[in-house]
């Protein structure tokens, strides 16, 4: 309660110091911009004010009262990275290993039962991967809490400050969801879990219906009660708002869509690293796309064998013909995951991104491996932009270096997927940050 | 005779309607000896399948134009093997041991079409298994029964038409689980009985409130009028007792002792629960003549005891002494490895019990059919039946016989001609190449998942 009076405190004064004076403007010049679908627009401006922009491109006259910063032709702009399901400034779990009394009927809590959990009251905005994730270009991240089954909500937030009411875009907009189970009461298993979703929701059906009518007319009806757990699944069943899913294999993304339309309600997949094998299923069933970039580790022969081939002084050992077999559907396999984000462009669909499993240290190197793999840098900027933002429901705000659009971009001295190229400044919803 | 054979093309063709993304093969096989399961075994004899199904049987049949003719002169084709007991094909836990009741689990929402078992089951001949939750509760989940269409979906397994079936188990296994590892009932067999009883109690009594508030909501969905009544909850645990007392789900119950299996009987003879089948049942020799009086079945191994407590009293006898009582018996693996030779463990009743070679093939055809309510589609090679069946180089009690092909609807799984080394359906790029090496049976089959977290001592005979 402290810290939101503190939010709420900031936020007046903001607004105050900013009514005292005109609002002044930003610009950068003669830069070099990058839009969301890997276009690039020579010795551009960009202004921006109150954090939206206000004009961009070639033809733009910069205001006389704009701080301006002169690119020399040598800076790149490129639009804010969106993550759209992302545990930055996420407490890690409590491990809570004490016994229940009856493991088949624990509290929701044990059970990893939590949708009344908002990220809003936990979030540390100190932690390091947010930096991380600045530091790779994010400048917004929809964030949840770790957990299981039902973790709790999603709220959007930019990544400019400590403070989460500042830095707060939309509050609530999805639930988070997995087949994660704990090992020590109901549900203990995938069967378990997968039964539970049904028994909730079903549940939560009833009492809804109850308080409204007990809301309507106390005199006939009975006091059904309050339960925060359940009542905080109400917006997920009205489709209100969608569940975010973190799941990867076929057969679990199969599961939860069977799921979906047995209880009706709408669902974005995400993480889905073998979205190769079902891109078919998720355009049929019109599922949204948050893919994650965790690629699995190449195997290490390849690394050696590449050794090798470098070294003359050696003479390269022959591999038995059925190591062979196995090192060739390995190398098919790795391929696949590695070439999974393209998989669903080549579908036809429009995946966003999510940082759910990577590590921030690889991701350059990861960026630079899809590449090399063959996917487009205009695929890529996508999905980390426009794709996410449409995921989100904010692509009328978000994602694009566009008149109107949230002024919250990066600024590299060469292009942000080269050799070397370093990160100079950062704006986030408007405010600049000289990074060096 | 010919009604079934009527009822079975019905079956069959309603099955086609359902099943029409499950793939259909047509074949001939020429000159073997059939091994029918239904009758005397057929010399020199041809059968023909048309889209899946057993078109003809008889002598110097013609293939139709484009379908295949396998030359079997020389060889035994039997009915596919039916496995009534099986863990295979299971992702992430067969057991939601936390509560003595599972029923609302089913294992149906947990098929792993990819697990590589299957197609090793195929090499022995196997097609349809029953794949069930473990032994930690005394009420478990809902099995499903599957057809090994290896490379199918999770959807494309399932065994289309088969009924729903639930596992029950006594004795040691829920009370050291429940009992003695949370201080909850069961903690002796007479806890066992009270949970089913109780259950069932309180299923019936949701079953009141709940169909009492269905009729008020229909009334008003009418005419929509004023406020809808306030409902009862979908209870997911108490819908699936409900359908097993309208014989709807049929029960597979883990057994040992002869107590035990006596106490059940009365338990669902109160309940007018019929139609069910007593899992392992390692004293049925004891009680053969109740289990027939009540029509309850028995599947059990042909040999394998003294694992635990429970099962110390058992006998190689078991399954033809149930046999010879008029109990439809199976013989069963609980193992991804028995599972491979099944032809065997069928055999060792003729040689310890004297069975007859033709009672002891139907133990793993039409009798776990019988027991898994699948035997109008399935579990002998009769015309309008499904093609599930399997080409053995020799008779398959022989120690010697191999099975050379396996068709399941007619669609060729295995063949031995042109068996691949590696037939991973989905690889794992993080996996580096080693010998995929398996002995014997896996230890602790029933209870997998239990005992790691209660921090029991897994001793390695504790399976069943």
């Amino acid at each position: 309660m402290s810290k939101l009076g503190v939010g709420v405190a900031a936020v007046l004064l903001s607004v105050s110091s900013v009514q005292a004076q005109e609002i002044p403007a930003y610009a950068f010049k003669n830069v070099t911009i990058h839009t969301h679908d890997g276009k690039t627009v020579e010795k551009a401006s960009i202004v921006w004010r109150n954090g939206s922009i206000e004009a961009v491109g070639t033809n733009v006259t910069v205001p006389f009262d704009a701080k301006t910063v002169d690119g020399g032709d040598s800076l790149h702009i490129y639009p804010g990275f969106i993550d759209g399901y992302s545990e930055i400034a996420s407490p890690d779990m409590k491990r809570d290993n004490s016994r229940v009394e009856r493991p088949g009927e624990p509290p929701y809590d044990k059970a990893g039962i939590e949708p009344q959990r908002s990220p809003f009251a936990e979030v540390d905005f100190k932690k390091k991967d947010v930096s991380d994730a600045k530091k790779a270009g994010f400048t917004m991240a929809a964030i949840g809490l770790k957990g299981m089954m039902l973790p709790g909500k999603m709220d959007v937030y930019y990544l400019a400050g400590d403070d989460a009411q500042a830095n707060l875009l939309e509050s609530d907009i999805a639930q988070k969801g997995a087949f994660k189970n704990s090992r020590s009461v109901y549900p203990s298993t995938l069967m378990g879990t997968i039964v539970k979703f049904r028994q909730l929701w079903a549940d939560a059906s009833a009492l809804q219906v109850k308080q409204k009518n007990y809301q309507a007319e106390p005199s006939k009806f009975s006091d059904p009660g309050r339960d925060e757990v359940l009542e905080a699944l109400y917006p997920v069943i009205n489709k209100e708002q969608p569940l975010f899913f973190e799941v990867d294999e076929k057969e679990d993304v199969e599961r939860v869509i069977k799921l979906k339309n047995e209880l009706g309600f709408n669902l974005v997949i995400v993480s889905a690293k073998q979205a190769f094998r079902y891109a078919d299923l998720l355009k049929k069933e019109k599922v949204p796309v948050l893919v994650s970039l965790d690629l699995p580790k190449e195997p290490e022969w390849k690394a050696e064998k590449e050794k090798a081939k470098k070294d003359t002084t050696k003479v390269e050992k022959p591999v038995p013909a059925d190591v062979q077999a196995f090192r060739d559907k390995q190398w098919a396999a790795y391929a696949d995951y590695v070439k999974n984000l393209k998989s669903l462009y080549d579908a036809g669909l429009n995946p966003g991104f999510t940082s759910y499993g990577l590590k921030w240290k690889d991701f350059a190197k990861t960026i630079e491996t899809l590449k090399e793999m063959g996917l487009s840098e205009s695929d890529l900027l996508k999905s980390l932009t426009v794709n996410t933002a449409a995921v989100l429901g904010l692509n009328d705000k978000v994602g694009k270096l566009e008149k109107g659009f949230s002024a919250s971009f990066t600024v590299t001295s060469k292009p942000m997927f080269e050799k070397k190229s370093k990160q100079v400044y950062q704006v986030v919803k408007g405010e600049l940050n000289d990074v060096n | 005779m010919f009604k079934k054979i009527v009822l079975g093309l019905f079956v069959s063709c309603m099955m086609l309607s359902v099943a029409h993304a499950q793939q259909k093969g047509s074949v001939l096989i020429k000159n073997a000896t059939v091994i029918t399961a239904a009758g005397e075994d057929l010399q020199n004899t041809d059968v023909l399948i048309k889209d899946g199904i057993i078109s003809e049987i008889g002598k110097d049949l013609k293939a139709p134009k484009g379908v295949e003719t396998i030359d079997a002169t020389g060889k035994y084709v039997m009915p596919g093997i039916i496995d009534a007991h099986s863990h295979l094909a299971v992702t992430r836990g067969i057991n939601e041991w936390t509560n003595p009741v599972s029923a609302e689990v089913s294992m149906e929402d947990v098929i792993n079409p990819n697990d590589e078992g299957m197609y090793a089951a195929l090499a022995g001949g196997v097609t349809t298994i029953h794949v069930m939750h473990g032994s930690a509760n005394v009420i478990g989940g809902q099995g499903e029964t599957i057809k090994l269409r290896y490379g199918m979906n999770q959807d494309d397994l399932k065994f289309q038409g088969a009924p729903r079936t639930i596992k029950f188990a006594l004795g040691e296994n829920p009370t050291r689980v429940h009992g003695q590892g949370f201080g909850v009932q069961p903690r002796t067999r007479m806890g066992v009985e009270q949970i089913v009883r109780t259950t069932f109690d309180a299923a019936k009594d949701y079953k009141v409130k709940r169909e009492a508030y269905l009729d008020e909501y229909a009334k008003w969905a009418k005419r929509k009028k004023g406020l809808e009544p306030d409902p009862v909850a979908r209870n997911y645990r108490y819908d699936v007792i409900n359908d097993i007392l309208a014989g709807k789900v049929l029960v597979h119950c883990h057994s040992y002792r002869a107590d035990e299996i006596l106490m059940l009987m009365r338990v669902f003879n109160d309940y007018g629960v019929k139609n069910y089948t007593f899992q392992h049942v390692l004293e049925g020799f004891k009680v053969a003549p109740e289990m027939a009086k009540n029509g309850a079945h028995g599947s059990t191994f042909s040999d394998w005891w003294a694992y635990k407590f429970e099962v110390y009293y058992a006998s190689a006898y078991n399954a033809a002494i149930m046999n010879k009582y008029g109990v439809v018996t199976s013989i069963n693996s609980d193992s991804e490895e028995l599972i491979r030779h099944l032809n065997h463990e069928a055999a060792k009743v003729v040689k310890y019990g004297g069975t007859s070679i033709g009672d002891a093939i139907k133990m793993i055809t039409i009798n776990p059919a019988k027991q898994l309510g699948i035997d109008k589609q399935v579990g002998s090679i009769e015309k309008g039946k499904q093609a599930d069946l399997a080409i053995w180089s020799a008779h398959p009690f022989s120690i010697y016989a191999i099975c050379e092909q396996t068709f399941v609807d007619g669609v060729s799984y295995f063949n031995r001609a042109t068996d691949p080394d590696d037939m991973r359906l989905v690889i794992n790029p993080e996996e580096d190449y080693k010998l995929h090496e398996t002995a014997g049976r896996e230890v602790d089959a029933c209870m997998s998942g239990v005992f790691e977290f209660l921090g029991t001592a897994t001793d390695s005979h504790s399976h069943n």
